[in-house]
């Protein structure tokens, strides 16, 4: 908030413009956001109104585009299952990761913090590897069907899983469970204990608990998880290439393939504001429609009273750990299977299996240009992490000091990269590059990425910060400014593993990135596209074995991360004692 | 303890400013070569390309550096690189991308073209006329290859060297079914919910001319194409899956599907090495003809070099083992496995004609593509 | 006062009944192979206000937190009344904690919070409006019924807290340390309506604390506990005036020590020999200790006095003085003894370094077991 200081100087008032606080802070985000978002993004909507040329765009303004979305009944079709199809797996994603996170939070004790790790780790593995893992496993002589006519439940393979929408609603599930359960389960794990345990006390069952006490305090979260999903789930256009078949097309492939293939900006514009406003229609009507059931549902529970007749002996089982555990055993099964699949002498990606050999390994690192890619998508990986960690961080303290006017074009900074869709970003710098000149490669996908990993880091810190703050703030007060110097430097080390989260989830969003990435690479290749080029010829289980090699990066990389970050806390802990 | 007077929040301010700002800075160093692009316009090449350039021999064969291709993965091989010159492989995920990623001017020296491509070049302008005399080895290329007019553009002008064939095919388990002869073959009982077709609109369209006698598998009348709707209509109960490419030897390998209309290339072979018993035989076949054409702004002594490397013997033969296609080079045929190698290739190519390319626009002779790639996306959606 | 139901009576203080109420019985916990309770056997009076009292980590918590459910004991039974405790899970026992960082809803209400108990026993909504308006009456805070709890001051969370946990009429109210974050005014405000409330309304209460001025304040009986075990049950002024050991006589209040040698006894007391020869008379119990044996007198300080006078038994140098108000401690050095500790007049300290006699009250000191 610019506010007026004024001063006395020898009865002269002057005024003086104070900077908004936090501005500082919040300048990298606000530039990155502008130069690479906001401004590309406007640019291609602008397109959505002007004619289409081969591949290019024309000079005349028009509505056609925009006709062509609204009068084409597959279009409408196509935009409304997507919307609905997004919807769902929000609603499931939220579902599953509010378990997990409960678990997570409450139930395991200190294998909390191992297995929220195990869950962020199985967001590692390449993300298309992945989605060829969960074709094995539900295909129709996949693990499960197999499994199911061994069993004798049935007769034939149950098709309806292997493609369609039954097999995308499944592995977006898959794909964006990690994410919605970091988010949870930071906003649950802000939650005192001692409130779990006073509900006990005082007669709440584990439902009321969970309905009462837990719930009411994380609606936040869930909303933004639910939101989130439901906006890279409406977009996704990878997920249903792979497992949709010809019934499971959704609009984020229609977009794409007018951008790339056909080069209709004007079209992948029109078809971009569409998806937009669908899924904000989408997810407003959801939102409030939760919001009535849910003051319906209380009211009704209110209103309806049963005396109390004797109380039946309940069996007490705790159901979350369990569901949990499947939920864990869920996320980690695809990965099993990977490692499994990588052995297989047989040449195909999945089943059958003949036998066990290794010699994929040495194979496939001799394939051409695997190296190179695979260094490409490390190289980027680490350098958005730094980027997201460099800009993300200082965004956090600001947001958490901004007051104000200042405040709100923060927060609508740091969500923006969350809520337009992949697809349009990298549409937007697809046609940016080409207007301005400036050459696709790994630098523009360098900002790009940067651009959705900031979010992530800048919010999990600024929660770190808050939780924080109020034991600053107070002891500020009490001890002086010297001792809040003092504080400063130990608030980075109460800090670091937020930061590690953050960087982290940067490194694995940059490492699986395709979506975006499809538009600006241009020149360069990182794994996903070799993969994707590759596959024309017939993938080997040598897919595998680049998936799990990855994995083994990442995790080492993980680790070794985690120790120096301890070491560097122990440092400064020593360092501030003697102060 | 003293007391320090400066208050700390702007202390810790600086101290982050000059954090990230140095993080920036190194950002941008890194980021350079992004920055340091530039050129301009949108579509077209700057310059005309169908006068030739023919660089000069003593040029050509000394010429050095690094060439920037765009093309398969699978295409990509040592042996392509000599000393002198070599190339740095782009990654192609979809034929579309031939278009979009070429659109920004230098982004490519050399891409890999193919005949079914070649109308929207032309139309795009952006293949550089080659002088097929400067290139040493040209000559012996398979003939029907070499002189094909797929690879030309209407004045006869040679817009990409031959670098690798191969034609669809129909693929079936002799165990659940037998090789289709017409159409009707496959709307047959025993194939209900058994077939799989490849998702490419580039595939079903010539299949179903091929398979309906009609003269070209480019060339589709309107009414021709009501035709091939209702038949696409009649297949809807067979199908099994439209599936990315590739999959199909998945398909084979796990007994999901019994007959596979739009197979190309090495399915046959890989199908078999999965495990999957499997036989192929001509229908509703076409040609894909690769090539190796040249963008404008491109080094033209090191790119002769490189298209006269890509068609010697060794590079034929590697090409052959890595992409599993056809060489270009007869030669070279030996590396190709046993289960696909062919006898004459006239009569291949009389089963399969070379690919041409649909039309951009439609006519009264023939759709064009735009509208194709419509009914393919309305078919889909309708399933 | 309307939180009481109509069955139970007010109880003054002195008639809390003799009938054992709670009844814990070998109540044992382990943990990672350490002994966090050592068998505990406990009765707890109905009507009583008792105070579990000790050192951190003396296991007290750990023993409320048994009581309450929200910890499981390794072997032992618990019965309150007929019910066997520890088989009903904490919803169903009719025990209810006052934690010590309130663990109060943040996002509901005052009258919410107050209110969440009535809810899970799915009370008639009347009721539980009434009986919410009259506890928050009861305790002062009717204003701030729709207020967040987390705009409230320390104080009136603590309030809310309790307030949360009376209204469900619980047969044993456990209060864990509740006054520890509140400043010294407010304890002693909160302690004295502690009191008052639990007489009126005669509900048990187990109190949890280390401050053995607050226990002291507040009990009908005491535990003091240490190490896993009862070192001592009883009054507060049995506890001050006979300590079983030497732990209890040096938790509580100031104590002197003094090695000794006992000479005589007879009933209960007796007369014993400090090592620079004094003769002294004291207290001690039935039991112990033997004649000739060796022994430590205990005594406060308030059981010695500073006299000019030659015939002191003990010859020392004044030392440091600490002022109490009303009265100083005076450190003495005393040659054969060590430091002791003397009450003396505010007005009546000498200054350090003067040397002075020390008399021993005779029948004030009490003997202890040497350990």
């Amino acid at each position: 908030m610019v506010s007026v200081a004024a001063p006395r100087t020898a009865g002269v008032m002057r005024r003086r413009l104070v900077a908004p606080a936090g501005l500082l802070g919040g300048i990298p985000l606000l530039g990155l956001v502008t130069t690479v978002l906001l401004v590309p993004i406007a640019v291609f909507l602008s397109y959505s109104f002007r004619s289409s040329e081969l591949f290019g765009v024309g000079d005349t303004y028009t509505l056609d585009s925009y006709r062509e979305v609204v009068t084409s009944p597959e279009f409408r079709e196509l935009m409304l299952r997507s919307a609905v199809v997004a919807v769902i797996v929000a609603g499931i994603v939220v579902l599953c990761a509010f378990v997990l996170a409960y678990a997570i939070t409450f139930r395991f004790g200190r294998w909390g913090n191992a297995l929220l790790g195990v869950v962020l780790v199985s967001s590692l593995a390449a993300y298309i590897v992945r989605i060829y893992a969960w074709s094995s496993i539900l295909g129709s002589n996949g693990l499960v069907n197999a499994t199911l006519q061994a069993v004798g439940i049935t007769d034939q393979p149950v098709v309806a899983l292997s493609y369609g929408y039954p097999a995308i609603v499944i592995t977006m599930v898959y794909l964006y469970l990690p994410v919605a359960a970091l988010i949870i389960t930071a906003n649950m794990s802000g939650i005192d204990r001692g409130q779990l345990e006073a509900s006990a006390d005082l007669g709440g069952g584990r439902w009321r608990t969970v309905a009462s006490v837990v719930a009411p305090q994380t609606t936040r979260a869930v909303a933004s998880a639910f939101a989130l999903t439901a906006i890279i789930a409406s977009a996704d256009f990878v997920t249903p290439a792979l497992v949709g078949g010809p019934k499971g097309q959704m609009v984020g492939t229609t977009i794409q393939s007018a951008v790339l293939s056909r080069g209709d900006y004007p079209l992948g514009a029109a078809l971009g504001v569409a998806t937009i406003v669908c899924t904000l229609a989408t997810l407003g009507l959801v939102l409030a429609a939760a919001r009535i059931s849910a003051s319906v549902a209380h009211r009704a529970a209110m209103a309806f009273r049963p005396a109390q007749r004797h109380r039946r002996r309940r069996i007490r089982t705790s159901l979350s750990a369990p569901v949990a555990s499947a939920l864990i055993a869920f996320l980690v099964a695809p990965l099993v299977v990977v490692v499994v699949f990588s052995l297989n002498t047989n040449r195909s990606v999945g089943l059958p299996m003949r036998g066990l050999t290794l010699s994929w390994y040495p194979a496939v690192l001799d394939e051409a240009g695997l190296i190179d890619s695979m260094a490409n998508s490390l190289k980027l990986a680490v350098l958005t992490m730094l980027a997201a960690l460099a800009i993300g961080v200082p965004a956090a303290f600001s947001l958490v000091r901004a007051q104000g006017w200042f405040r709100r074009v923060l927060w609508v900074a740091v969500l923006a990269p969350l809520v337009v869709p992949g697809v349009l970003i990298g549409a937007a710098l697809l046609t940016a590059a080409n207007d301005t000149g400036i050459r696709l490669g790994l630098g523009v996908t360098l900002a790009a990425q940067a651009l959705y990993a900031v979010p992530f880091v800048a919010l999990i810190v600024r929660a770190r910060i808050l939780s924080i703050d109020d034991r600053l703030t107070e002891s500020g007060r009490d001890l002086g400014s010297t001792a809040r110097r003092a504080l400063r430097t130990v608030v980075f080390p109460l800090l670091l593993p937020s930061l590690a989260g953050g960087a982290l989830l940067a490194a694995s969003v940059a490492l699986d990135e395709i979506l975006i990435s499809t538009f600006t690479l241009g020149g360069d290749s990182t794994l996903p596209v070799w993969i994707l080029s590759r596959a024309r010829r017939a993938l080997t289980p040598g897919i595998n074995a680049i998936a799990v090699m990855v994995l083994a990066v990442s995790l080492v990389s993980l680790v070794v991360a985690t120790r120096i970050a301890s070491r560097v806390i122990s440092q400064r802990n020593s360092q501030a004692g003697t102060l | 303890m003293t007391v320090d007077p400066t208050p700390s929040v702007r202390r810790l301010d600086r101290r982050h400013f000059l954090r990230y700002s140095g993080l920036i800075g190194g950002g941008l160093v890194l980021g350079g070569p992004w920055l340091a692009g530039c050129g301009g316009g949108d579509g077209s090449g700057s310059a005309s390309t169908a006068a030739v350039d023919t660089p000069d021999q003593a040029a050509v064969s000394t010429a050095t550096g690094e060439l920037k291709l765009l093309g398969w993965q699978y295409y990509e091989t040592p042996a392509l690189n000599t000393d002198q010159v070599s190339a740095a492989f782009t990654y192609l995920t979809t034929s579309t991308e031939l278009f979009t990623k070429t659109q920004q001017e230098r982004s490519f020296d050399l891409v890999v073209s193919n005949s079914a491509a070649l109308p929207r070049f032309l139309e795009l302008d952006r293949l550089v006329t080659l002088d097929p005399s400067a290139i040493a080895g040209f000559d012996a290329l398979i003939p029907q290859l070499r002189d094909s007019p797929a690879l030309r553009d209407s004045e006869g002008n040679l817009k990409g060297v031959p670098l690798a064939w191969s034609f669809g095919y129909t693929m079936w388990d002799p165990a659940k079914a037998s090789g289709p002869t017409g159409f009707d073959d496959l709307l047959d009982s025993s194939l209900t919910g058994q077939i799989g077709i490849m998702d490419d609109y580039q595939g079903i369209f010539p299949f179903l001319a091929r398979v309906n006698g009609f003269e070209s598998p480019d060339r589709i009348t309107p009414d021709q194409l009501v035709e091939m709707e209702s038949q696409l209509e009649q297949l809807k109960p067979q199908i099994k899956t439209i599936h990315p490419f590739g999959e199909e030897v998945n398909l084979f390998a796990r007994g999901e599907i019994a007959m596979e209309l739009t197979a190309y290339g090495p399915s046959v072979f890989l199908a078999k090495d999965a495990g999957a018993n499997v036989e192929w035989k001509f229908f509703g076949s076409a040609t894909f003809l690769d090539a190796l054409s040249v963008l404008p702004g491109a080094p033209l002594p090191a790119s002769y070099s490189y298209l006269e490397n890509s068609i010697s013997e060794p590079a034929q033969k590697a090409i052959a083992e890595t992409s599993l296609s056809y060489p270009v080079l007869a030669s070279a045929n030996v590396a190709v496995p046993d289960i696909l190698r062919y006898d004459d290739i006239t009569e291949v190519l009389s089963q399969a004609p070379i690919r041409e390319g649909f039309p951009l626009e439609d006519s009264p002779e023939a759709v064009g593509e735009q509208t194709l790639i419509e009914a393919w996306d309305r078919f889909k959606a309708s399933l | 006062m309307s939180l009481l139901g109509p069955s139970l009576a007010p109880l003054a203080e002195q008639t809390a009944g003799p009938t054992p109420f709670l009844e814990l019985r070998g109540v044992t916990k382990l943990y990672a192979q350490q002994t966090v309770l050592a068998p505990i056997d406990l009765d707890i009076r109905q009507g009583e206000f008792f105070t579990l009292l000790g050192p951190s980590g003396c296991g007290k918590t750990t023993l409320l937190r048994i009581i309450a459910g929200l910890e499981t004991s390794t072997a032992g039974t618990i019965r309150l009344g007929p019910l066997d405790l520890l088989a009903t899970p904490p919803e169903r026992r009719p025990v209810n904690l006052v934690f010590q960082n309130y663990a109060l809803f943040p996002h509901m209400t005052v009258a919410e919070n107050v209110a969440y108990g009535l809810h899970a026993e799915r009370r008639p909504l009347e009721e539980i409006r009434r009986r919410v308006a009259d506890a928050l009456d009861l305790v002062g805070l009717t204003d701030k019924a729709e207020s967040d709890v987390t705009q409230l001051s320390g104080g009136q969370q603590q309030r809310v807290a309790l307030t949360r946990a009376l209204v469900k009429r619980p047969q044993l109210l456990l209060l864990d340390e509740p006054l520890a974050a509140l400043d010294l005014q407010l304890r002693k405000r909160l302690q004295h309506e502690l009191r008052t409330l639990q007489a009126e309304l005669g509900t048990t209460f187990i109190f949890v604390t280390h401050d053995q001025e607050e226990a002291f304040a507040l009990s009908h009986r005491i535990a003091l506990m240490e190490e896993g075990r009862i070192q001592q049950l009883g009054t507060p002024q049995e506890i001050y005036d006979q300590p079983a050991n030497r732990f209890v006589a040096e938790f509580v209040g100031e104590s002197n020590l003094l090695a000794c040698e006992v000479q005589q006894r007879c009933g209960d007391r007796c007369t014993v020999q400090l090592r620079g020869g004094q003769i002294v008379t004291a207290r001690c119990a039935d039991q112990v200790p033997a004649v000739s044996t060796s022994a430590l007198l205990a005594l406060r300080p308030e059981h010695l006095r500073l006299t000019t006078d030659d015939s002191a038994l003990l010859r020392a140098t004044a030392g440091l003085a600490t002022f109490r108000g009303a009265d100083a401690v005076l450190e003495v050095d005393v040659p054969e003894a060590g430091v002791l500790t003397v009450c003396v007049a505010a007005d009546e300290v000498p200054p350090i370094g003067t040397p002075v006699g020390v008399h021993i009250l005779p029948e004030r000191g009490w003997l202890l077991g040497s350990d």
